[in-house]
């Protein structure tokens, strides 16, 4: 009798992937939290780390792409990448502030104004010449 | 800059005799509240933005729905009126801190 040998074929595993994708999407978060702590901790220098490390996420996302993609995973990255751009503009554009040109330089006397303070006594000009050092702080608004 | 910051270190300023303004456009009910909340500094309600236009410290479009509101300034004045020192920052975000302010304070008064 014939001696059968049967070669069960090996199954390889699936080559392992770094979970680049993931990666890439906690990066990104990474930046806003940190950000979040920064404000909590009433620092407010330009948070330019968040931008930056949403970029490196973005770039992890899409070499994850390479690897394997699918809708889910590209319509997720569309959604980072706009993100990524909105920070960069936001930072880069819209927070940008106007150099100051106005009357009031260094060696200047303050322009004539009135304004009334919180109490609804009348503040002009002539209130910061009686011999005190002043100092004004213009706000956007109540912080 | 903060005016958190600024009312902690009141003392500070009360040192060199010196008065901090906060001026917004907030309205004059906004600005008393704000005032309870910072007791040594003055609050001044620019509501109609009248400093804000003389000084050209306004930031145009950058406010509540595309309304102009003040580009954050300070500018340090030494007791006859004559503007001493001016900070704008490059980005509204970021703020001037009080260590900052009294370094050239001490700096601009010596002058």
């Amino acid at each position: 009798m014939a001696n059968v040998q049967t070669e069960t074929p090996a199954v390889s595993a699936p080559p392992r992937r770094r979970p680049l994708f993931l990666a890439g999407i906690l990066i990104f978060l990474l930046g806003i939290g940190l950000y979040f702590i920064q404000l909590k901790m009433r620092s407010f220098v330009v948070p330019w780390y968040v931008p930056i490390l949403a970029t490196i996420g973005v770039g992890l996302m899409v070499l994850s792409l390479r690897q394997r993609r699918g809708i889910l995973r590209i319509s997720t990255l569309i959604l980072f990448v706009a993100l990524c751009g909105f920070e960069w503009f936001f930072l880069l554009v819209a927070t940008k502030t106007p150099a100051f040109t106005g009357p009031a330089q260094p060696g200047a006397r303050l322009p004539i104004f009135a304004a009334t303070l919180a109490d609804g006594t009348s503040f002009t000009n002539a209130d910061l010449e009686k011999g005190a050092p002043s100092v004004l702080v213009f706000n956007r608004c109540r912080w | 800059m903060e005016l958190g910051e600024l009312e902690k270190r009141h003392q500070d300023f009360e040192q060199r005799k010196t008065r901090i303004f906060a001026i917004s456009s907030d309205d004059p009910e906004t600005a008393r509240l704000t005032q309870k909340d910072f007791p040594h500094l003055s609050i001044v309600s620019d509501a109609q933005q009248q400093i804000a236009k003389t000084m050209q410290v306004l930031d145009s479009g950058k406010g509540p729905h595309g309304s102009d509101t003040n580009a954050p300034t300070t500018f340090f004045v030494d007791g006859a009126g004559t503007v001493r020192w001016v900070f704008r920052p490059e980005r509204f975000i970021s703020r001037l801190t009080p260590d900052e302010l009294l370094a050239a304070m001490d700096q601009h008064s010596a002058k």
